[in-house]
Protein backbone atom coordinates (compact mmCIF):
# COMPACT_ATOMS: atom_id res chain seq x y z
CA UNK A 1 0.00 0.00 0.00
CA UNK A 2 1.29 3.45 -0.87
CA UNK A 3 0.49 6.81 0.80
CA UNK A 4 -2.36 7.64 -1.60
CA UNK A 5 -4.06 4.33 -0.95
CA UNK A 6 -3.56 4.79 2.78
CA UNK A 7 -5.08 8.25 2.60
CA UNK A 8 -8.13 6.97 0.74
CA UNK A 9 -8.96 4.45 3.48
CA UNK A 10 -7.89 6.62 6.41
CA UNK A 11 -11.38 7.63 7.60
CA UNK A 12 -12.67 4.09 7.49
CA UNK A 13 -9.50 2.80 9.12
CA UNK A 14 -9.84 5.08 12.12
CA UNK A 15 -13.60 5.28 12.24
CA UNK A 16 -16.48 3.00 13.14
CA UNK A 17 -17.22 2.07 9.54
CA UNK A 18 -14.05 -0.02 9.47
CA UNK A 19 -12.23 -1.73 6.64
CA UNK A 20 -11.61 -5.37 5.85
CA UNK A 21 -9.05 -7.15 7.99
CA UNK A 22 -6.66 -7.63 5.08
CA UNK A 23 -6.79 -3.96 4.11
CA UNK A 24 -6.45 -2.95 7.75
CA UNK A 25 -3.33 -5.05 8.24
CA UNK A 26 -1.81 -3.66 5.08
CA UNK A 27 -2.65 -0.06 6.07
CA UNK A 28 -1.20 -0.43 9.55
CA UNK A 29 1.93 -2.00 8.12
CA UNK A 30 2.26 1.04 5.86
CA UNK A 31 1.74 3.41 8.80
CA UNK A 32 4.58 1.76 10.71
CA UNK A 33 6.88 2.28 7.78
CA UNK A 34 5.68 5.83 6.95
CA UNK A 35 5.82 8.45 9.77
CA UNK A 36 3.74 10.89 7.73
CA UNK A 37 0.83 8.44 7.37
CA UNK A 38 1.23 7.39 11.01
CA UNK A 39 0.77 11.03 12.02
CA UNK A 40 -2.30 11.29 9.78
CA UNK A 41 -3.76 8.22 11.45
CA UNK A 42 -3.08 9.65 14.91
CA UNK A 43 -4.74 12.95 13.92
CA UNK A 44 -7.72 11.13 12.51
CA UNK A 45 -8.15 9.09 15.69
CA UNK A 46 -7.85 12.22 17.85
CA UNK A 47 -10.39 14.00 15.64
CA UNK A 48 -12.86 11.12 15.79
CA UNK A 49 -12.52 10.93 19.57
CA UNK A 50 -13.25 14.67 19.73
CA UNK A 51 -16.26 14.36 17.41
CA UNK A 52 -17.58 11.46 19.46
CA UNK A 53 -17.25 13.49 22.65
CA UNK A 54 -19.03 16.37 20.90
CA UNK A 55 -21.83 14.04 19.83
CA UNK A 56 -22.13 12.55 23.31
CA UNK A 57 -22.32 16.01 24.85
CA UNK A 58 -25.24 17.00 22.66
CA UNK A 59 -26.98 13.65 22.37
CA UNK A 60 -29.89 14.75 24.52
CA UNK A 61 -30.31 18.20 23.00
CA UNK A 62 -33.89 18.75 21.94
CA UNK A 63 -36.18 21.52 20.81
CA UNK A 64 -37.68 23.51 23.69
CA UNK A 65 -41.25 22.83 24.76
CA UNK A 66 -42.49 26.05 23.17
CA UNK A 67 -41.82 24.60 19.71
CA UNK A 68 -44.11 21.67 20.45
CA UNK A 69 -46.83 23.87 21.92
CA UNK A 70 -46.61 26.21 18.92
CA UNK A 71 -46.96 23.29 16.54
CA UNK A 72 -49.92 21.87 18.42
CA UNK A 73 -51.55 25.28 18.24
CA UNK A 74 -51.17 25.24 14.47
CA UNK A 75 -52.43 21.67 14.39
CA UNK A 76 -55.67 22.73 16.03
CA UNK A 77 -56.09 25.46 13.44
CA UNK A 78 -55.49 23.07 10.58
CA UNK A 79 -57.72 20.24 11.74
CA UNK A 80 -61.00 21.79 10.50
CA UNK A 81 -59.43 22.40 7.12
CA UNK A 82 -58.18 18.83 6.87
CA UNK A 83 -61.55 17.47 7.96
CA UNK A 84 -63.34 19.57 5.35
CA UNK A 85 -61.10 18.54 2.50
CA UNK A 86 -61.75 15.17 0.89
CA UNK A 87 -58.38 13.46 0.90
CA UNK A 88 -58.46 11.71 -2.50
CA UNK A 89 -59.40 14.86 -4.37
CA UNK A 90 -56.74 16.91 -2.62
CA UNK A 91 -54.19 14.26 -3.45
CA UNK A 92 -55.04 14.54 -7.12
CA UNK A 93 -55.22 18.29 -7.14
CA UNK A 94 -51.98 18.80 -5.28
CA UNK A 95 -49.92 16.49 -7.43
CA UNK A 96 -47.85 18.40 -9.90
CA UNK A 97 -48.64 15.82 -12.57
CA UNK A 98 -52.33 16.72 -12.79
CA UNK A 99 -53.05 16.79 -16.49
CA UNK A 100 -55.58 19.16 -18.05
CA UNK A 101 -57.60 16.15 -19.18
CA UNK A 102 -57.96 14.89 -15.63
CA UNK A 103 -58.83 18.36 -14.42
CA UNK A 104 -61.39 18.79 -17.17
CA UNK A 105 -62.96 15.41 -16.46
CA UNK A 106 -63.05 16.21 -12.79
CA UNK A 107 -64.61 19.56 -13.53
CA UNK A 108 -67.25 18.14 -15.85
CA UNK A 109 -68.19 15.44 -13.39
CA UNK A 110 -68.46 17.87 -10.53
CA UNK A 111 -70.42 20.35 -12.66
CA UNK A 112 -72.88 17.63 -13.63
CA UNK A 113 -73.29 16.68 -9.99
CA UNK A 114 -73.84 20.29 -9.04
CA UNK A 115 -76.50 20.75 -11.71
CA UNK A 116 -78.21 17.54 -10.70
CA UNK A 117 -78.04 18.47 -7.04
CA UNK A 118 -79.44 21.92 -7.68
CA UNK A 119 -82.26 20.56 -9.79
CA UNK A 120 -83.23 18.20 -6.98
CA UNK A 121 -82.98 20.96 -4.39
CA UNK A 122 -85.11 23.27 -6.49
CA UNK A 123 -87.80 20.67 -7.15
CA UNK A 124 -87.89 19.80 -3.45
CA UNK A 125 -88.16 23.46 -2.53
CA UNK A 126 -90.98 24.06 -4.98
CA UNK A 127 -92.83 21.09 -3.52
CA UNK A 128 -92.15 22.38 -0.03
CA UNK A 129 -93.55 25.81 -0.87
CA UNK A 130 -96.92 24.23 -1.62
CA UNK A 131 -96.99 22.49 1.78
CA UNK A 132 -95.42 25.31 3.79
CA UNK A 133 -97.53 27.25 6.28
CA UNK A 134 -97.56 31.03 5.75
CA UNK A 135 -94.30 32.73 6.77
CA UNK A 136 -94.54 34.50 10.08
CA UNK A 137 -94.34 38.26 10.10
CA UNK A 138 -91.14 38.38 12.17
CA UNK A 139 -89.31 36.09 9.74
CA UNK A 140 -90.55 38.12 6.78
CA UNK A 141 -89.31 41.32 8.31
CA UNK A 142 -85.91 39.79 9.05
CA UNK A 143 -85.31 39.10 5.36
CA UNK A 144 -85.94 41.97 3.00
CA UNK A 145 -87.44 41.10 -0.39
CA UNK A 146 -84.21 42.08 -2.13
CA UNK A 147 -82.47 39.09 -0.60
CA UNK A 148 -84.85 36.75 -2.35
CA UNK A 149 -83.60 38.08 -5.66
CA UNK A 150 -80.03 37.60 -4.51
CA UNK A 151 -80.76 34.06 -3.42
CA UNK A 152 -82.17 33.25 -6.81
CA UNK A 153 -79.07 34.64 -8.48
CA UNK A 154 -76.75 33.05 -5.97
CA UNK A 155 -78.29 29.67 -6.51
CA UNK A 156 -77.63 29.98 -10.23
CA UNK A 157 -74.11 31.03 -9.38
CA UNK A 158 -73.63 27.73 -7.62
CA UNK A 159 -72.97 26.13 -11.01
CA UNK A 160 -69.46 27.46 -11.20
CA UNK A 161 -67.28 26.36 -14.08
CA UNK A 162 -64.19 24.67 -12.71
CA UNK A 163 -60.72 26.20 -12.82
CA UNK A 164 -61.86 29.73 -13.39
CA UNK A 165 -59.53 32.65 -12.92
CA UNK A 166 -60.49 34.65 -9.84
CA UNK A 167 -62.11 37.49 -11.76
CA UNK A 168 -64.08 35.00 -13.83
CA UNK A 169 -65.11 33.21 -10.68
CA UNK A 170 -66.36 36.42 -9.20
CA UNK A 171 -68.26 37.14 -12.39
CA UNK A 172 -69.79 33.69 -12.34
CA UNK A 173 -70.66 33.92 -8.70
CA UNK A 174 -72.36 37.30 -9.03
CA UNK A 175 -74.95 37.68 -11.70
CA UNK A 176 -76.17 41.23 -12.49
CA UNK A 177 -79.08 40.87 -10.12
CA UNK A 178 -76.94 39.60 -7.32
CA UNK A 179 -74.18 42.16 -7.89
CA UNK A 180 -76.51 44.94 -6.79
CA UNK A 181 -77.21 43.34 -3.48
CA UNK A 182 -74.02 41.37 -3.00
CA UNK A 183 -72.48 43.74 -0.49
CA UNK A 184 -75.62 43.86 1.56
CA UNK A 185 -76.19 40.14 1.44
CA UNK A 186 -72.62 39.41 2.45
CA UNK A 187 -73.03 41.72 5.40
CA UNK A 188 -76.23 39.93 6.30
CA UNK A 189 -74.54 36.57 5.92
CA UNK A 190 -71.70 37.72 8.13
CA UNK A 191 -74.12 38.89 10.73
CA UNK A 192 -75.90 35.58 10.46
CA UNK A 193 -72.58 33.80 10.73
CA UNK A 194 -71.75 35.48 14.03
CA UNK A 195 -72.73 33.32 16.99
CA UNK A 196 -75.84 34.98 18.25
CA UNK A 197 -76.19 35.74 21.91
CA UNK A 198 -79.24 34.07 23.42
CA UNK A 199 -79.54 36.99 25.82
CA UNK A 200 -80.31 39.23 22.86
CA UNK A 201 -82.98 36.86 21.68
CA UNK A 202 -81.37 36.54 18.26
CA UNK A 203 -80.39 32.86 18.42
CA UNK A 204 -83.54 31.59 16.79
CA UNK A 205 -83.51 34.35 14.18
CA UNK A 206 -79.88 33.61 13.29
CA UNK A 207 -80.64 29.93 12.83
CA UNK A 208 -83.65 30.82 10.75
CA UNK A 209 -81.60 33.16 8.62
CA UNK A 210 -79.12 30.43 7.85
CA UNK A 211 -81.82 27.85 7.29
CA UNK A 212 -83.46 30.14 4.75
CA UNK A 213 -80.23 31.04 2.98
CA UNK A 214 -79.24 29.17 -0.12
CA UNK A 215 -75.58 29.32 0.85
CA UNK A 216 -73.18 31.28 2.96
CA UNK A 217 -70.43 33.36 1.40
CA UNK A 218 -67.07 31.67 1.10
CA UNK A 219 -65.49 31.65 4.52
CA UNK A 220 -61.69 31.48 4.53
CA UNK A 221 -60.02 28.82 6.64
CA UNK A 222 -58.07 30.34 9.48
CA UNK A 223 -54.79 28.73 8.53
CA UNK A 224 -55.26 29.07 4.77
CA UNK A 225 -53.13 31.38 2.73
CA UNK A 226 -54.97 34.06 0.77
CA UNK A 227 -55.72 33.10 -2.85
CA UNK A 228 -53.17 34.36 -5.33
CA UNK A 229 -54.40 36.97 -7.83
CA UNK A 230 -53.93 34.83 -10.93
CA UNK A 231 -54.65 31.53 -9.30
CA UNK A 232 -56.94 28.96 -10.89
CA UNK A 233 -59.42 27.66 -8.36
CA UNK A 234 -61.43 24.51 -8.13
CA UNK A 235 -64.58 23.86 -6.22
CA UNK A 236 -65.56 20.59 -4.68
CA UNK A 237 -68.87 19.84 -3.02
CA UNK A 238 -68.70 17.65 0.04
CA UNK A 239 -70.97 16.58 2.87
CA UNK A 240 -70.01 17.40 6.44
CA UNK A 241 -71.51 16.73 9.83
CA UNK A 242 -73.78 19.65 10.68
CA UNK A 243 -71.59 20.33 13.70
CA UNK A 244 -69.03 21.73 11.24
CA UNK A 245 -71.19 24.86 11.16
CA UNK A 246 -70.13 25.53 14.74
CA UNK A 247 -66.48 25.44 13.77
CA UNK A 248 -67.09 28.42 11.51
CA UNK A 249 -69.23 30.21 14.06
CA UNK A 250 -72.42 29.57 12.13
CA UNK A 251 -75.67 28.86 13.91
CA UNK A 252 -76.84 25.28 13.84
CA UNK A 253 -80.38 24.02 13.93
CA UNK A 254 -80.28 21.40 16.67
CA UNK A 255 -83.38 19.73 15.25
CA UNK A 256 -81.37 18.87 12.16
CA UNK A 257 -78.18 17.98 14.04
CA UNK A 258 -78.19 14.44 12.74
CA UNK A 259 -78.40 15.56 9.11
CA UNK A 260 -75.25 16.33 7.19
CA UNK A 261 -74.76 19.72 5.57
CA UNK A 262 -73.38 20.32 2.10
CA UNK A 263 -70.37 22.54 1.61
CA UNK A 264 -68.42 23.83 -1.36
CA UNK A 265 -64.69 23.83 -0.76
CA UNK A 266 -62.57 26.22 -2.76
CA UNK A 267 -59.22 24.65 -3.66
CA UNK A 268 -56.16 26.55 -4.80
CA UNK A 269 -53.85 25.45 -7.58
CA UNK A 270 -51.77 23.54 -5.07
CA UNK A 271 -54.79 21.57 -3.94
CA UNK A 272 -55.01 23.31 -0.60
CA UNK A 273 -58.41 24.21 0.72
CA UNK A 274 -58.71 27.99 0.86
CA UNK A 275 -62.31 28.61 1.82
CA UNK A 276 -65.62 26.92 2.29
CA UNK A 277 -69.25 27.88 1.93
CA UNK A 278 -72.11 25.96 3.43
CA UNK A 279 -75.07 25.19 1.26
CA UNK A 280 -78.45 24.85 2.79
CA UNK A 281 -80.56 22.17 1.21
CA UNK B 1 -50.79 7.70 23.69
CA UNK B 2 -48.99 4.64 25.06
CA UNK B 3 -50.41 2.50 22.27
CA UNK B 4 -49.53 5.07 19.68
CA UNK B 5 -45.88 4.88 20.62
CA UNK B 6 -45.72 1.34 19.34
CA UNK B 7 -46.99 2.37 15.91
CA UNK B 8 -44.73 2.84 12.92
CA UNK B 9 -44.16 6.29 11.45
CA UNK B 10 -46.37 5.64 8.43
CA UNK B 11 -49.31 4.71 10.60
CA UNK B 12 -48.80 7.70 12.87
CA UNK B 13 -48.64 9.95 9.84
CA UNK B 14 -51.90 8.51 8.53
CA UNK B 15 -53.56 9.18 11.88
CA UNK B 16 -52.12 12.68 11.91
CA UNK B 17 -53.65 13.31 8.50
CA UNK B 18 -56.96 12.18 9.92
CA UNK B 19 -56.65 14.84 12.61
CA UNK B 20 -55.29 12.78 15.51
CA UNK B 21 -53.36 15.22 17.67
CA UNK B 22 -51.85 12.51 19.86
CA UNK B 23 -50.43 10.74 16.81
CA UNK B 24 -48.80 13.97 15.71
CA UNK B 25 -47.37 14.50 19.20
CA UNK B 26 -45.84 11.02 19.23
CA UNK B 27 -44.43 11.57 15.76
CA UNK B 28 -42.98 14.92 16.79
CA UNK B 29 -41.39 13.63 19.98
CA UNK B 30 -39.91 10.71 18.12
CA UNK B 31 -38.14 12.81 15.52
CA UNK B 32 -37.67 16.31 16.89
CA UNK B 33 -34.37 15.57 18.68
CA UNK B 34 -32.34 14.53 15.64
CA UNK B 35 -33.88 17.28 13.51
CA UNK B 36 -33.13 19.91 16.14
CA UNK B 37 -29.56 18.72 16.68
CA UNK B 38 -28.89 18.60 12.96
CA UNK B 39 -30.16 22.16 12.56
CA UNK B 40 -28.14 23.35 15.55
CA UNK B 41 -24.94 21.73 14.32
CA UNK B 42 -25.45 23.13 10.87
CA UNK B 43 -26.29 26.64 12.03
CA UNK B 44 -24.45 26.89 15.33
CA UNK B 45 -27.49 28.69 16.69
CA UNK B 46 -30.13 27.27 19.05
CA UNK B 47 -32.71 29.84 17.98
CA UNK B 48 -32.26 28.94 14.33
CA UNK B 49 -32.55 25.29 15.29
CA UNK B 50 -35.87 26.10 17.00
CA UNK B 51 -37.16 27.78 13.85
CA UNK B 52 -35.99 25.01 11.56
CA UNK B 53 -37.54 22.32 13.78
CA UNK B 54 -40.82 24.18 13.76
CA UNK B 55 -40.75 24.62 9.99
CA UNK B 56 -39.95 20.95 9.42
CA UNK B 57 -42.91 19.67 11.39
CA UNK B 58 -45.17 22.38 10.07
CA UNK B 59 -44.35 21.18 6.56
CA UNK B 60 -45.15 17.63 7.62
CA UNK B 61 -48.42 18.79 9.13
CA UNK B 62 -49.51 20.89 6.16
CA UNK B 63 -48.32 18.66 3.35
CA UNK B 64 -48.10 15.09 4.60
CA UNK B 65 -48.79 13.87 1.07
CA UNK B 66 -45.34 14.98 0.00
CA UNK B 67 -43.76 12.18 2.01
CA UNK B 68 -43.20 9.15 -0.17
CA UNK B 69 -42.42 6.08 1.92
CA UNK B 70 -41.01 4.29 -1.10
CA UNK B 71 -38.15 6.80 -1.26
CA UNK B 72 -36.95 6.30 2.31
CA UNK B 73 -37.99 6.54 5.91
CA UNK B 74 -39.70 9.48 7.52
CA UNK B 75 -36.51 10.42 9.37
CA UNK B 76 -34.68 10.85 6.07
CA UNK B 77 -37.54 12.94 4.73
CA UNK B 78 -37.48 15.20 7.79
CA UNK B 79 -33.71 15.59 7.59
CA UNK B 80 -34.16 16.59 3.96
CA UNK B 81 -36.61 19.33 4.89
CA UNK B 82 -34.35 20.48 7.73
CA UNK B 83 -31.43 20.63 5.36
CA UNK B 84 -33.38 22.78 2.91
CA UNK B 85 -34.57 25.04 5.70
CA UNK B 86 -31.05 25.57 7.01
CA UNK B 87 -29.80 26.31 3.51
CA UNK B 88 -32.66 28.75 2.94
CA UNK B 89 -31.85 30.59 6.12
CA UNK B 90 -28.19 30.68 5.17
CA UNK B 91 -29.08 32.20 1.84
CA UNK B 92 -31.20 34.83 3.54
CA UNK B 93 -28.26 35.72 5.73
CA UNK B 94 -30.03 34.83 8.91
CA UNK B 95 -27.14 32.76 10.17
CA UNK B 96 -23.93 34.13 11.51
CA UNK B 97 -22.06 31.35 9.74
CA UNK B 98 -21.58 32.24 6.09
CA UNK B 99 -22.75 29.63 3.62
CA UNK B 100 -19.41 29.61 1.85
CA UNK B 101 -17.31 29.57 5.01
CA UNK B 102 -14.03 27.93 4.21
CA UNK B 103 -14.82 27.69 0.52
CA UNK B 104 -11.31 28.77 -0.34
CA UNK B 105 -9.96 25.99 1.79
CA UNK B 106 -12.12 23.56 -0.07
CA UNK B 107 -10.52 24.52 -3.34
CA UNK B 108 -7.04 23.66 -2.13
CA UNK B 109 -6.31 20.11 -1.10
CA UNK B 110 -6.53 20.20 2.69
CA UNK B 111 -4.96 16.81 3.02
CA UNK B 112 -1.65 17.97 1.65
CA UNK B 113 -1.39 20.90 4.02
CA UNK B 114 -2.25 18.75 7.00
CA UNK B 115 -0.12 15.82 6.18
CA UNK B 116 3.17 17.68 6.11
CA UNK B 117 3.14 18.30 9.87
CA UNK B 118 3.62 15.69 12.52
CA UNK B 119 2.54 17.94 15.40
CA UNK B 120 -0.12 15.90 17.21
CA UNK B 121 -3.60 17.34 17.60
CA UNK B 122 -3.72 16.62 21.29
CA UNK B 123 -6.75 15.62 23.28
CA UNK B 124 -9.84 17.05 21.62
CA UNK B 125 -12.13 15.51 24.19
CA UNK B 126 -11.15 18.11 26.79
CA UNK B 127 -13.36 21.15 27.18
CA UNK B 128 -11.06 23.50 25.32
CA UNK B 129 -10.56 21.01 22.52
CA UNK B 130 -14.32 20.46 22.23
CA UNK B 131 -14.98 24.16 21.96
CA UNK B 132 -12.35 24.50 19.25
CA UNK B 133 -13.74 21.51 17.43
CA UNK B 134 -17.30 22.83 17.61
CA UNK B 135 -16.20 26.10 16.06
CA UNK B 136 -14.24 24.26 13.42
CA UNK B 137 -17.30 22.18 12.46
CA UNK B 138 -19.48 25.29 12.22
CA UNK B 139 -16.97 27.00 9.96
CA UNK B 140 -16.79 24.13 7.48
CA UNK B 141 -18.27 24.64 4.02
CA UNK B 142 -21.88 23.56 3.99
CA UNK B 143 -21.48 20.33 2.03
CA UNK B 144 -18.73 19.17 4.39
CA UNK B 145 -20.62 20.30 7.48
CA UNK B 146 -23.60 18.20 6.42
CA UNK B 147 -21.66 14.96 6.26
CA UNK B 148 -19.91 15.62 9.56
CA UNK B 149 -23.24 16.40 11.23
CA UNK B 150 -24.87 13.27 9.87
CA UNK B 151 -22.08 10.68 9.82
CA UNK B 152 -19.90 11.77 12.75
CA UNK B 153 -22.26 13.53 15.12
CA UNK B 154 -25.48 11.60 14.47
CA UNK B 155 -23.46 8.45 13.73
CA UNK B 156 -25.44 7.72 10.63
CA UNK B 157 -24.33 5.21 8.01
CA UNK B 158 -22.93 6.41 4.70
CA UNK B 159 -25.97 4.93 2.95
CA UNK B 160 -28.47 6.85 5.10
CA UNK B 161 -26.53 10.07 4.70
CA UNK B 162 -26.39 9.53 0.95
CA UNK B 163 -30.17 9.12 0.88
CA UNK B 164 -30.72 12.35 2.80
CA UNK B 165 -28.20 14.38 0.84
CA UNK B 166 -29.21 12.89 -2.49
CA UNK B 167 -25.78 11.78 -3.58
CA UNK B 168 -23.76 8.60 -3.99
CA UNK B 169 -22.17 6.76 -1.08
CA UNK B 170 -18.77 7.40 -2.66
CA UNK B 171 -19.45 11.13 -2.55
CA UNK B 172 -20.25 10.92 1.15
CA UNK B 173 -17.04 9.02 1.76
CA UNK B 174 -14.90 11.51 -0.14
CA UNK B 175 -16.61 14.55 1.45
CA UNK B 176 -16.10 13.09 4.89
CA UNK B 177 -12.46 12.47 4.12
CA UNK B 178 -11.94 16.05 3.02
CA UNK B 179 -14.03 17.41 5.89
CA UNK B 180 -11.85 15.59 8.40
CA UNK B 181 -8.70 16.91 6.80
CA UNK B 182 -10.13 20.43 6.97
CA UNK B 183 -11.11 19.98 10.60
CA UNK B 184 -7.62 18.83 11.52
CA UNK B 185 -6.22 21.86 9.75
CA UNK B 186 -8.62 24.28 11.47
CA UNK B 187 -8.05 22.83 14.92
CA UNK B 188 -4.33 23.04 14.43
CA UNK B 189 -4.58 26.65 13.26
CA UNK B 190 -6.75 27.53 16.27
CA UNK B 191 -4.21 25.99 18.62
CA UNK B 192 -1.39 27.87 16.93
CA UNK B 193 -3.30 31.13 17.33
CA UNK B 194 -3.77 30.53 21.06
CA UNK B 195 -0.13 29.60 21.67
CA UNK B 196 1.72 32.53 23.32
CA UNK B 197 4.05 34.39 21.01
CA UNK B 198 7.75 33.66 21.66
CA UNK B 199 9.50 36.32 23.72
CA UNK B 200 11.38 38.87 21.69
CA UNK B 201 15.06 38.11 21.48
CA UNK B 202 17.09 40.52 23.56
CA UNK B 203 19.36 42.57 21.46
Amino acid sequence: MNCDEFESCLVDLAGPQGVGSAARTEALRHAIACPRCAARLADERALLAGLKALADGTRNDAAPARVESGLLGRFHELVPMKAATPAPLVGVASSSGLSWKTAAQLGLAASALLVLGWTLVRSNREAAVVDQPPISRSAESFEPPQQKVQKEGASRAEIVPFSLAPHETRRALRTPSTRRSARGSEARARSAARPASPSEGLGHRAVSAFERQTETPFLPFMAARPPLPSEQRQFVRIRLPRSALHVFGLPMNMERAAEPVHADVMLGEDGRALAVRFVND
Amino acid sequence: MTDLQTLADDELLRLTQAGDENAFTVLYRRHQGPVYRFAQRMSGSPSIADDVTQEVFLALMCEPGRYDASRGGLASYLYGIARNQVRRQLEHGKLHVPADAGADDAEADPIESVAVTTDPLGDLTLQEGLSTLRQAVTSLPLHYREVVALCDLEEMSYESAALILGCAVGTIRSRLHRAHALLVQKVREAREARRPAPAATAL
